[in-house]
């Protein structure tokens, strides 16, 4: 009985010691944490986080700019030879692009179009931003006078990882204007010592839970759009088509194939699936595809980076500029037949589909 | 595979759980961790295993040979060359082909994705330190060739060492001596939790806030920045990474019941450059005095002669690093400094200063410690920047002194000051804390044994949750 009594009072003891050791080192890792909080959670303590940012929340988009002048300080460079908005320098028609390193990148699409189209000015930012703050960007802009003829709006699979990652609903734009997330954290107990502790906010951020979609597969991205992105895509696009409308700007969205889908053919789940919720939406859409598969030296069209080579960029403005043609003689058509509508309404649309793919 | 890798941790869990069921087995037991390390080892690229065999065949046919007493001095040579010979082709062509190159011969420039078998300079000095053992008696030839073959790639010190010698390991691969227990489970605990920590925690923490600098060092965005601090970051970098290394894999000897030779012992706290190579990498330290400098000759011919047998030895040792001038340049370094420092040593002022006690001989003693520091620093420059010019701008930066870039970038992050305060103190406390302690461990009160089992468990649960997100950065010493 007494040695029963000893083995349990040695084994309270251990007990006792390991408990006090786990609390000593862990109550110095909070502290520390509280302090000094790794990079990779900044984006997840709401007000707490040591960002600062130019953005404002918005209703439409999820993030805005506070303000013109902020959004043109930030893109100083890209806006240098385009200001005032109201009148540019160059007196051609503008084409207005945004999209990823795809458009903006050296030697990419607003370079070569730039090289080749002389008849119209390109106007892009040559930075990449999540797809939220690009059509921010276009509102501004719209807003401060910029005229475009046409604006471009490219995506790709990989443009939406991160709004599949992070869902609108989780956007969260501090008073001190950087763009941070609701994490996404179980809504009991656990949950609630989570968003009180920083050791344990962090563990949660190491087991990837943190992200308001956790289980996102990029790779799957190509081969279907689930839901929850699809929502958030339709809000997105839908008040794009809205600011656009507003300022009577009509939009093609380029729908750019991956390296994977071109060269190892995977599948083309994530246009085939945005294409007619886009169309439906009144937006104009550009889906090159096909003449990327089928061109003969597929292996020159991409750069080692998976980016287009000026071989692959070269087919994409040829066929973007026969799909322009196409779109411009069924809205020369329907303005003679209805000289009044400027807007781009989803029977338009729909028409200017059927041209397309009628189109050689 | 690397130890960081979820794919590691889980083979790992396997492996033990195996070892745990077929440990009585000696046959099953040495069968399981052969093809565990072979796994390990050809996880990313199998072509590796090919060369891995290769070297054991020859290492274990050239040990069997001179078992055999028959033209021992050949087969040695013929060991000893191949080992040699393979590892000079894998590590130096490019740089051999380059150097001609830049001499305008027409030799064909291989391309930059030249890849080194990983660990091929551990593996290469493993098997020649066998073979010379062999051939010098110290150690019998082990005519099992699959026991020579496990001892060679068992997987925790395969791509990063300690360097073993064959009674460090090989002959506890034998049926009566093989372990069936976790040796010392506690202490491997320890090695784990603390390897981890110093890896993820601590050195890749300092990996992030410095490689940006020293990838822009020659560059316009580093103009008037002090090199100083960044090259102090780099010098607790390199330590926790290898140390970090050098732990994990002690830790995992243990956990199949294998004691293996430190290899750190708190090197920056070296008084000489002397001190510094006892206590930094040690078992390369050993490995190149017994099987180069002594072979040499040693310090037996007179005081020129044996500067000139440290300064081939650490020239040697620099150039055994890396295919570039650099590593050439930073083992004539310390050659230099060693040399210097034996010359000091036949100044009366030092025998003075050697004599005195108290505070003279403590502010001696602090000074040589950070003299040393500083050298070891300064040969840091040209082991982590591998183009020379770029090596000679970091070490014009020490000098450079633009009030308002005294402090920027990753040198700025107070956290990773405050963390290396932080551990450097914790290490003090534990040193203390363990020396007051009784010595067998057994005898330690349950309080006691509970703190420390629950402190390790912290520290690998700490190395978890603090590591930096996103990629982690390699061991440095995979590259070798």
């Amino acid at each position: 009985m007494l040695s029963w009594t000893a083995s349990r009072c040695r084994k309270c003891r251990f007990a006792m010691g390991c408990v006090t050791a786990l609390a000593v080192l862990f109550a110095l890792a909070e502290a520390y944490l509280q302090f000094f909080p790794p990079r990779d959670l900044h984006p997840y303590l709401g007000e707490h986080s040591p960002l600062v940012g130019i953005y404002r929340p918005d209703r439409a988009f999820g993030v805005a700019y506070r303000s013109f002048d902020v959004f043109a300080a930030d893109n100083a460079r890209g806006l240098k030879s385009w200001l005032p908005l109201e009148a540019p320098p160059d007196n051609r028609p503008l084409w207005a692009m945004f999209g990823s390193s795809f458009v903006h990148m050296r030697g990419m699409l607003a370079d070569t179009a730039r090289q080749s189209v002389r008849d119209h000015a390109i106007f892009n930012l040559g930075r990449n931003e999540p797809v939220p703050v690009r059509m921010a960007q276009i509102q501004l802009l719209l807003e401060h006078g910029l005229r475009p003829e046409r604006i471009f709006f490219q995506i790709m699979p990989l443009d939406f990882a991160g709004l599949a990652e992070q869902p609108l609903a989780t956007y969260h734009v501090t008073a001190r204007g950087a763009l941070t997330y609701r994490p996404n954290v179980p809504d009991n107990v656990a949950g609630n010592w989570i968003q009180r502790s920083r050791l344990a906010l962090t563990a949660w951020c190491r087991t990837g839970l943190q992200k308001g979609d956790p289980f996102v597969s990029r790779s799957r991205l190509t081969v279907a759009v689930d839901d929850g992105l699809m929502r958030d895509a339709r809000h997105l696009f839908g008040e794009l088509a809205r600011v656009t409308g507003e300022h009577q700007t009509p939009v093609t969205v380029i729908l750019i194939p991956n390296y994977e889908q071109i060269w190892q053919k995977a599948p083309c789940g994530f246009q085939d699936a945005l294409t007619p919720m886009l169309r439906e939406l009144g937006l104009d859409v550009f889906d090159p595809r096909e003449a990327f598969m089928r061109h003969p030296e597929r292996t020159g069209l991409f750069l080692p980076d998976k980016h287009f080579s000026a071989d692959g960029n070269r087919v994409l403005l040829t066929e973007l500029l026969t799909h322009e043609r196409v779109v411009q003689a069924a809205t020369s058509k329907n303005i003679q037949a209805r000289p009044t509508s400027r807007s781009t309404s989803p029977s338009k649309q729909k028409d200017q589909a059927n041209a397309k793919d009628g189109a050689p | 595979m690397s130890f960081t890798d979820l794919p590691f941790l889980i083979l790992l869990a396997i492996v033990y759980v195996l070892w745990l069921f077929c440990r009585q087995h000696h046959r099953l037991c040495a069968t399981m961790l052969l093809t565990s390390s072979l796994v390990f080892y050809g996880y990313h690229q199998k072509w590796l295993l090919g060369l891995l065999l290769i070297y054991c065949v020859v290492d274990w046919a050239a040990a069997c040979w001179i078992h055999r007493r028959s033209m021992p001095g050949l087969a040695l040579a013929i060991g000893v060359v191949f080992n040699l010979v393979v590892l000079a082709y894998w590590k130096y062509t490019p740089l051999v082909l380059q150097t001609l190159a830049g001499f305008d011969l027409d030799v064909p420039v291989p391309a930059g994705d030249w890849a080194i078998p990983f660990g091929i300079s551990f593996y290469a000095f493993t098997g020649i330190a066998y073979l010379v053992d062999v051939y010098r008696g110290i150690t019998p030839a082990e005519l099992s060739f699959w026991r020579y073959t496990l001892s060679a790639v068992f997987f925790p010190h395969l791509v990063a060492g300690p360097i073993l010698r064959p009674e460090d390991f090989l002959t506890k691969l034998r049926p009566e001596t093989m372990p069936t227990h976790t040796e010392e489970p506690f202490e491997a605990m320890l090695l784990l939790a603390r390897g981890y920590f110093k890896k993820t925690v601590l050195a890749d923490r300092l990996a992030i806030a410095i490689d940006p600098f020293f990838a822009h060092v020659a560059g316009p965005t580093t103009e008037g920045v002090w090199a100083l601090p960044f090259v102090y970051l780099y010098a607790f970098q390199i330590y926790f990474d290898f140390s970090g290394y050098t732990d994990i894999a002690r830790g995992l000897g243990l956990m199949f019941g294998y004691r293996w030779p430190e290899n750190f012992n708190l090197p920056y706290l070296a008084a000489s450059v002397q001190d510094f190579w006892r206590r930094w990498h040690m078992t390369l330290s050993l490995f190149l005095k017994d099987y180069l400098y002594v072979p040499l000759g040693g310090s037996r011919h007179g005081w020129w002669r044996t500067n000139l047998n440290l300064m081939l030895t650490m020239l040697l040792g620099g150039l055994w690093h890396g295919a570039s001038w650099s590593f050439l340049l930073w083992g004539g370094l310390h050659g230099s400094m060693l040399v210097g420092h034996r010359c000091w040593q036949r100044m009366p002022l030092y025998v003075w200063l050697r004599e005195q006690g108290g505070w003279v001989r403590w502010a001696w003693q602090s000074f040589c410690v950070l003299l040393t520091f500083h050298g070891v620093c300064l040969a840091w420059c040209f082991f982590r920047l591998t183009v020379l010019s770029q090596s000679l701008t970091c070490v014009s930066k020490w000098f450079v002194f633009d009030p308002e870039k005294l402090l920027v970038g990753g040198a700025a992050d107070g956290s990773l000051w405050l963390l290396l305060a932080a551990y450097g103190v914790g290490v003090g406390l534990v040193r203390a804390w363990r020396a007051a302690l009784p010595r067998p461990r057994m005898d330690w009160s349950p309080w006691t044994q509970g703190v420390a089992w629950g402190a390790c468990a912290a520290l690998l649960m700490l190395a978890v949750v603090l590591s930096p997100g996103g990629e982690k950065p390699p061991f440095i010493y995979f590259q070798f």
